[in-house]
This record gives C-alpha cells, structure tokens and sequence, in this order.
C-alpha cells in the first residue's frame, strides 16, 4: 500500500479530528494525521460515539466538518440498493470506504441514512480489499466505491484512491465506479485509466446545482472535467441523476442536454443514466424535520413502495421527454433509467 | 438565548456583572439570574447538581430549544505544565469518570481556545491522584466536577452544537488554596472572548433556518388548545403552516378565522379541521406544485 503525502498544511482543514482508539495504531491513520498535524486530534473510544449522537445538526456541521478516523468492522462490503442502477450486471455491491460528504446537497440521501454529517475515514482499507478479492473470486460484480462519499472530491484532501489502485487493478472480475460532482482536473492529469474503472459524473442543469448542490461546482467546471477524463482515456459515465420533474425546470433540461452534449462527444462516453428525485420513506421524513427551510420538502410527495418521488403520471410525462432528448444523442442500450421508473 | 450554567457565585459573578443580570426572586430551588436574552443558574458543586439545574431551568422556563445556546462556564484544574492559571479552555471531551460515559460537544472552525480533554471528578483533585498520562498523548487533560452532569442533561435537550464547556484554569491540583478574587477578575477578562465563540455558534443555528415566525408558532398553539387538539394534531398543523409559509404564504388569517368561528369540536371534527387547511392552503392537492 502506499503512502499519503503531507498536505503541507500549518493548520488543518477540519476543526478536529476524532481517533477512534483501533484506529490510532493503524499506518493509514497515522499518516493522516502527520498530514494534517496543526488539526486538534480528540481521542474517541468508538466512532459511533461521536458518530450517532443524538439531536445532530447537519446543517452546521456542514460548514464545521470534521473527520472521524475509524476502524470498519464487518461486513466491509454490502448488496447495492435496489432503488440505485446496476447499469446490466447481475451483482452490484458496494464498498464502505468512507462515509460523508464536502458538499451540500439538499436531496442527499445520506442525511436521511446517518445522523451525523461528518466524515468517517476507515482507516483498514486492507480489510475491504481483502473482502474485494474474496468477491472477485465468485464472479463478475458491479462494485461501487463511493456510494457513501464522494472520493474523488475528497481527494485533495484524503487521497485514498492511490492507496488502492495497485490492488483493485489486479481483481479482474469486478468492475469499479468512482460517482462524483467534483471538478478537480488533477487527478485525471496525474492517474492512468485502468480497465474495468468508471468514473461517472453526476451532472444537473445550474438552475437545479444552484437550489439544491450547495458548494458543488457549476456545470461548465464539471464539464471540464469529464472532457479531461475522456482525453486522458477513463471510461466515462454521465449521471443525471436526480431529475427534478417540476415545471420550472423543464426548459432547463431541454437546454442541459444540448449544452452537455455540445461540449462532450457522446460516442465516446460507456452510458448515462437517469432517475428522478427519489427517497426511501424514512429518510424523506427524518429530512423533512431537519432540512427545514428546503423547498424540496414542502410538497407530500406519493408513497410508492416505500419510496417517494414524483406523482407517477408527471414522472412518465417527463420520461417520455427525456428519453426522447437523450436518444438524439445516444443509442438506447445506453441509456440506463432508475429502477423505480 | 444563552443560559449559562455555573457551579459557584464566583463563576457567576463576571457574568452577572457584564450582563447586568436581575436575579429571580420568586425561584428558589436554585439562583437563577435573568437578562435580554441571558439566563444564568448557579447549580451548586458537583456533577448531578449540575444535571439537576439544567433540567430545572429547561423545564420551567420551556425556552424554544431551537435558538438556545447552553454554556457551561467555570474552573478547572490541571497538573499539565502548558496551562498557567487563568487561561481559559474549551473541552472537545468530556468523561463522566465514574460511569466511563464520553460526551463530545461539537467544535467550530477557526476559535482560538485550546481544546481539553475535561475528565469530570466526584471528589477534588490534587496532582499525588491525578492521571498524569493522557489517552494515546493527543489532548492535555483536565479535571472539574460539573461537565460531565452539565452535558448529560444538556444532551437530551438540545444538540452537540448547542452546548459550549468553558473553563478556566484555577489550579495545578496542588491542593492550594485559590485566590478567588484574582480568578473572579481574570474570568471576567475572558468574557469578551466568549462572546465571539458565542457568536460564532449562533451564525448557523436551527432558529435561523426556520421559515416560521414567533407569531406562527403562537396562532398554531392558541387554534390547538381552543380546539383541543392533540399534541399530534397540534404538530401536524404546525407543519402545514410551516409548508405554507415556506411556499411563500401567510398562516396567520386562516389560523385566525379558525379561532374566531370554530367552536370545541369532536375528534372527528378536529382531524377535519386539518383537512380545511390543507384545502384553503394547498388547494387539497396530494402533489400541490408549489414548487413550480
């Protein structure tokens, strides 16, 4: 496994860092805090101590983030969610590498599943690789890495994905994605592409990233990135990915599409994949309460399944829509829709 | 609204000074002091004094635990050689010593003050029983007796980012004697720092992201008891005003004309006096496009 760099950072970038007691002894924690040294480290006993306190305010931990360092206990890998696409495999699973987010979105469904808005780091990477090989030895599998976190975001700061390309490069039975709403161009200008890897952008219109991504780059940024992966060689999924089926946003999207397309060659992007706004019931409710001043939770969206999205005549309206905007640009294997749709 | 919670007069003296606290004559369980939005109780010494003065005030006073700051502000005591007496700490964790119990307030950004591991004692500490060591070596370590009883009750109120553990060093746990007078005076020096901390913590609190007003929460709660309404029923109107108000309407003339014409009502009635007001305010429609 390799090493991080030190950020060079007199102070760091969190307002502390909480170390979970197995975590001090391992490599990987140790190297980020002698990256980040000028960071308050507060000693924890268990990471869920701080991590599922009650009564927790997202909203202001999200501008006073802080990284927990802890150890992932089993399982180290879990079944993908059945309201998330598989894009054809038959098994998807996903990995826990980290939990949290630099961004502020509000529809993130994350708020709904953890308590807590801080980052968790886990620290024995080589115990989910280890799971990783144990996968790769069953057979094919769609394996997504940062379903909990956006890593490449992230980057900058915990640069985790060097530590596991080497070893991720040698399971040749899985197939790897990267979902991100970054825009960092470095990472594609330092990193080779390696088979099997998709690194997959979500991307919205900016009226849809101006009321609901906070702190997420504008769509022209995103756009530069993806045309920096695809020149660099990475195979390239576009996500757009929730879909906002309001009036208000319609033109948007009729405009999105052209201006994606106009800057991307979409014979050269593996698929997109579209869904619309949509939450297990439980998380909608829990957000509702704490998401308080979001429009997006004014409206008693329908309960299907479970899951509330738009109202499903107003969804098929706008699917037939969509889809007919995205066929101008891409084959309709390519096209891959959210499996409540 | 900050309440602080104090163990002695002495802690409580620069605040009540600055503040120009009056303190409430007609409480006597404990000294509570009160100002333009300050509160102030002196709970005594000791961890379950400190539990019982915040479960006091927050329940007599019924304060709206959306816009409250809690501060525990008092001494403490440290053999670490860093700390000189007077210098003022924050703590990032705090152990209940004798129940292994961790609480750990959430920190900002960009505040100035050291940050301590608090270990909350029954009895005073002095350097022959201290724990020298720190856990793993990574924040100094000190002692005090209220911490730990401040944030058990302070905890099933309010959030981790509600509370502030504010301490100042009075003793190296020589056993000494301390100079009060000195420590009353260097603790009051302290107090235009606490106000920025203080500040800061109020620039992202839940108050300010509710759209709702003083006066929405008041319709909603004289309709409820005219009405007799549950506590749920009460909630659920509550949050169809909040959708309206966020929807860019005003609550207040539909709660009002409810008052004025709606006499008690059966229980049936009252779960369709809900209905009404999602008729007069989202047209009755299950997907009302108030977003568009």
């Amino acid at each position: 496994m390799s090493t991080l760099k030190p950020s060079g950072l007199t102070t760091g970038p969190f307002p502390a860092i909480y170390l979970e007691e197995a975590a001090a002894t391992h490599p990987l924690a140790q190297q980020v805090l002698d990256r980040f040294s000028g960071s308050r480290v507060i000693p924890i006993r268990h990471y869920k101590d701080v991590f599922n306190r009650s009564r927790q305010d997202q909203v202001f931990q999200k501008n006073h983030q802080a990284l927990i360092l802890a150890v992932k206990r089993e399982p180290f890998l879990y079944p993908g969610p059945q309201i998330c696409q598989s894009f054809g495999h038959a098994r998807f699973s996903l990995a826990h590498l980290m939990l949290g987010c630099p961004f502020d979105c509000a529809y993130c469904f994350l708020q709904g599943l953890y308590p807590s808005a801080h980052l968790v780091l886990f620290v024995n990477v080589q115990d989910t690789l280890q799971a990783l090989s144990k996968l790769n030895e069953e057979g094919p599998c769609y394996v997504a890495l940062s379903h909990d976190a956006d890593l490449l975001a992230l980057d900058h700061q915990l640069p985790l994905l060097d530590l596991l390309l080497p070893d991720l490069a040698r399971l040749d039975q899985l197939t790897f994605e990267i979902r991100t709403k970054s825009a960092g161009l470095a990472w594609f200008l330092t990193h080779q592409p390696a088979p099997r890897w998709v690194v997959a952008f979500t991307l919205a219109p900016d009226p849809v990233i101006q009321a609901y991504e906070r702190r997420t780059p504008p769509l022209k940024k995103r756009l530069q990135a993806v045309q920096a992966a695809l020149d660099r060689g990475f195979t390239v999924r576009l996500c757009f990915d929730p879909i906002f089926a309001l009036d208000r946003y319609k033109d948007s999207y009729a405009s999105f599409f052209n201006q994606v397309f106009s800057h991307v060659d979409s014979g050269r992007i593996l698929d997109v994949s579209f869904g619309f706004f949509r939450l297990p019931d439980v998380f909608f409710r829990r957000m509702a309460r704490s998401r308080i001043d979001s429009p997006l939770f004014l409206e008693e969206l329908p309960l299907q399944a479970g899951v509330r999205s738009f109202p499903a005549d107003i969804r098929k309206v706008w699917l037939q829509d969509l889809r007919a905007q995205l066929s101008r640009y891409l084959p309709p294997e390519k096209i891959f829709i959210d499996p409540l749709t | 609204m900050v309440l602080f919670v104090t163990a002695l007069t002495c802690e409580a003296d620069p605040v009540i000074q600055r503040y120009r606290l009056k303190k409430d004559m007609a409480l006597s369980a404990f000294p509570v002091y009160r100002g333009k939005n300050k509160l102030l109780i002196i709970s005594g010494v000791g961890r379950l004094k400190a539990a019982m003065a915040v479960a006091f005030i927050l329940g007599h006073e019924r304060l709206p635990l959306s816009d409250l700051l809690l501060v525990n502000l008092g001494f403490f005591g440290s053999d670490d050689p860093a700390f000189a007496t007077g210098d003022l700490v924050l703590a990032g964790r705090v152990s209940d010593q004798a129940r292994a119990r961790d609480f750990y307030p959430d920190l900002m950004h960009r505040q100035p003050l050291p940050v301590i591991h608090l270990r909350c004692v029954d009895q005073l500490k002095t350097r022959a029983a201290s724990e020298i060591t720190p856990p793993m070596g990574l924040l100094p370590v000190g002692y005090d007796m209220e911490s730990a009883g401040f944030l058990e009750a302070a905890l099933r109120f309010v959030g981790p980012d509600q509370v502030l553990v504010l301490k100042m060093l009075s003793d190296h746990l020589t056993g000494e004697p301390c100079d009060l007078p000195a420590l009353r005076s260097r603790l009051a020096s302290h107090l235009p720092q606490l106000e920025d901390l203080v500040d800061g913590m109020k620039k992202t609190p839940r108050a300010l992201t509710d759209p709702t007003y003083h006066l929405d929460r008041q319709g909603v709660a004289s309709l409820a008891e005219h009405l007799r309404l549950t506590t749920s029923q009460q909630q659920q109107l509550f949050v169809l005003a909040r959708r309206h108000r966020l929807a860019g309407g005003n609550p207040l003339p539909a709660l009002a004309a409810a008052r004025q014409h709606a006499a008690k009502q059966s229980p049936q009635q009252r779960s369709q006096q809900l209905e009404h007001f999602k008729t007069i305010w989202f047209n009755d429609r299950p997907f009302s496009g108030h977003l568009s």
